[in-house]
């Protein structure tokens, strides 16, 4: 009788389901291939260093009020760089790390080429800037197996030998967790470089050569390491834990690492109860895990983006349109800022607009912060002012009354940089609630006693916005009859202007002369939001 | 792979076997084509490139698999897959096949994995745990779990000969 090894090797084989088809399979990856290369966005690696100060008036309906928002913080946007390598580089990840108790940064980073290659593809590096200077000393050292879809990425920079340098862990999400490769600094000279296990007396749970452990936490088993001070120096303890109700086996092999040399010092193999196991989270050795793993063992965020900001991008959404009018398509990013490497909880966050240009994943002239959101979304792209170039609208608040906010990108001709600019109200518009210099913010929808509706008139030629909004009690005096607003707005670059306002009452029981939940103009679908 | 000698040799002879690994990870043969066919197209972008895979089979696998894992290139690829699910002729399983995937259902997905990697794709222990990203010792032991639960599964006899093997005899 066959071992039961055989016997699964022949059943599995032969229950494995069979491809649909193979005819012409050669010819189907080929036109496979062009799609990719053709929906590939083109994009040449301009670096472009800008500082866009830019404010957002916002405002937005409650209810039945109009409350004026205070104006959003202006903020500098971080220079973007290749870090003096000699090679344009993209898809940029970097995590803070500790240079003999200085700070630093250390980079993950793709090598771009004609394009921006997709993540998880082309050449990925690690390097290190060692005096936060904006210039990666270490030569960059290429990182292998960084498998489609995520790639690698920072993780963490523990100093797991205790001598006030950082290593360099960087990760690749794979099975179900992470696998993580341990890196040393050095500064004399400048270098990183894989940390190698020797395991002299064959006691480890480990696998020699270069250090690797594994990040992961699935049903009846978890893999993990931690750092530990001991009287006679820091170890750092490489874990993997397997359940067996009502206990789990917990392996550890413990390591002291020397500058690229880990040793195996002890190994052990311990029961303990289930819940006393150790688990992994989202710290490693008491500093934060970075990139995709940072929210572990929550599910990787695919909304999570590192555009350079030194946090990462929460919570993104993007909408693509040529912005800038130059016939290339271009990305407007909002998202949430996270906060020490990590996302956060959406009311702590700080929402960011940005757009990037260049398809390398960094924001191109810069960004600002946009105070007031709740649950923003980049949500359309229309061109209000007949420009030729569309705005970019963002949904300042999803409710039942949404906001949206209306932004112009495009490129200065004088200093030929990208900027983003909320546009502005050029005069007081009193039925609005706006006054002249705040941001514009159009409303649809509707809550107890107020209705709200956006339309478009002349569009596409000469574009002008309608905003509807009346009012009214709910119940008790006045309730009976409510006002009826409108105002049309032109818009001009970064300027709206009131070009006719009117203001009346008419009885409850007569129709809106609007449809406040339907609405949509100018190509876009205010009410309900999409 | 730029050769298309070669892709039809390696279509030919590893294909098909490759999409049915990855289908009984995944339960769902059509997103298993779809993400096979997804990582040989993108392992051909690398070697035009110039980049050189050691173990075609084996990478392909690990980014099929990757592929696979993820949520929304699921609901994707499951998008797409809908017309020729509708379109193609029913196929009743048979009994096996359905024994099988009942067996395999009942594993976490890292044994799964360890499981079809092993018997489906021959991969070796070292392999196994390169491409997982994960001690040997591990995928000993969850292979040892997940080869404990398909011989119960499936009622599998041990030639008593044959009782001190293990699946870690490789």
């Amino acid at each position: 009788m066959p071992s039961i090894d055989d016997q699964l090797k022949v059943r599995m084989r032969e229950s494995a389901p069979r491809p649909a088809g193979q005819d012409d399979l050669v010819g189907k990856l080929g036109a496979r291939k062009r799609r990719r290369a053709m929906t590939r966005k083109i994009g040449t690696i301009g670096l472009v260093s800008v500082v866009l100060l830019a404010t957002a008036g916002s405002f937005f309906a409650i209810g039945r009020t109009f409350r004026p928002q205070p104006a959003p913080v202006a903020t500098a946007s971080e220079p973007i760089r290749n870090l003096g390598l000699d090679f344009p580089i993209c898809r940029t990840m970097s995590m803070p790390i500790t240079v003999a108790g200085d700070p630093g940064t250390a980079y993950v980073f793709t090598r771009a080429t004609d394009v921006c290659p997709k993540p998880g593809e082309g050449d990925r590096f690690v390097a290190a800037d060692l005096n936060d200077d904006g210039v990666a000393e270490t030569p960059p050292v290429k990182l292998s197996e960084c498998f489609p879809p995520v790639g690698c990425e920072t993780f963490a920079a523990p100093d797991v030998n205790g001598d006030g340098t950082s290593e360099v862990a960087v990760s690749e999400a794979g099975a179900d967790g992470y696998g993580v490769r341990l890196f040393a600094l050095t500064t004399s000279p400048p270098a990183i470089e894989p940390i190698d296990v020797v395991d002299p007396q064959g006691i480890g749970n480990v696998q020699t050569g270069p250090l690797q452990f594994a990040w992961v936490d699935v049903v009846g088993h978890a893999e993990l390491a931690r750092c530990d001070t001991a009287p006679d120096g820091a170890t750092f303890t490489v874990q993997s834990v397997d359940h067996l109700p009502p206990d789990a086996v917990v392996r550890s092999t413990v390591l002291r690492v020397d500058g690229t040399v880990a040793t195996v010092i002890d190994a052990t193999k311990e029961r303990v109860a289930i819940g006393d196991a150790p688990a992994p989270g989202n710290t490693l050795c008491d500093g934060p895990i970075y990139g995709s793993a940072s929210n572990f063992p929550n599910a990787t965020d695919s909304n999570t983006m590192d555009i350079g900001i030194g946090e990462p991008l929460c919570d993104v959404s993007t909408v693509i349109a040529d912005f800038t009018g130059d016939g290339r398509d271009d990305t407007a990013l909002v998202g949430m800022e996270g906060r020490n490497g990590r996302c956060t909880d959406a009311a702590e966050g700080t929402e960011i607009v940005a757009m990037d240009t260049t398809g390398d994943g960094l924001p191109d002239g810069g960004y600002f912060v946009n105070a007031g959101c709740l649950m923003c979304r980049a949500y359309a792209a229309a061109d209000l002012d007949a420009d030729g170039t569309p705005e970019l609208i963002v949904l300042h608040q999803d409710s039942a009354t949404p906001v949206y906010e209306l932004i112009d990108a495009s490129v200065r001709s004088t200093q030929e940089e990208t900027s983003l600019v909320p546009i502005m109200i050029g005069s007081d518009a009193p039925q609005m609630g706006l006054s002249a210099g705040q941001g514009i913010t159009l409303t649809a929808g509707g809550d107890e006693g107020s209705s709200f509706a956006i339309g478009c008139e002349g569009s596409p030629d000469s574009p002008i916005v309608v905003q509807w909004r009346s009012q009214h009690p709910v119940d008790g005096p006045g309730s009976d009859v409510r006002d009826v607003y409108e105002t049309k707005l032109s818009i001009t670059g970064t300027e709206a202007t009131v070009v006719d306002s009117q203001h009346t009452t008419q009885p409850t029981i007569v129709p809106l002369p609007f449809d406040s939940l339907e609405s949509s103009g100018c190509g876009v679908q205010w009410f309900p939001p999409e | 792979m730029v050769d298309e000698v070669e892709l039809r040799e390696f279509l030919r002879e590893r294909y098909p076997r490759l999409v049915g690994a990855v289908a009984l990870v995944t339960g769902d043969a059509a997103s298993a084509e779809d993400a096979v066919q997804e990582a040989i197209v993108r392992a051909w972008e690398r070697t035009e490139r110039g980049e050189q895979i050691a173990a075609l089979d084996r990478w392909v696998a690990a980014v099929a698999l990757n592929l696979s894992r993820s949520r929304l290139r699921r609901l994707r690829v499951e998008r797409l897959a809908r017309p020729r699910l509708v379109a193609a002729p029913p196929i009743q399983p048979s009994g096996d096949r359905v024994d099988i995937a009942r067996a395999l259902a009942g594993l976490p997905r890292r044994q799964r994995e360890v499981a079809v990697l092993r018997y489906v794709l021959d991969l070796s222990t070292e392999e196994i745990a390169k491409q997982m990203r994960t001690s040997e010792g591990t995928v000993k032991s969850q292979l040892f779990k997940a080869r404990a639960h398909l011989a119960d599964a499936l009622s599998l006899v041990e030639d008593p000969h044959e009782e001190n093997s293990h699946a870690e005899h490789r």
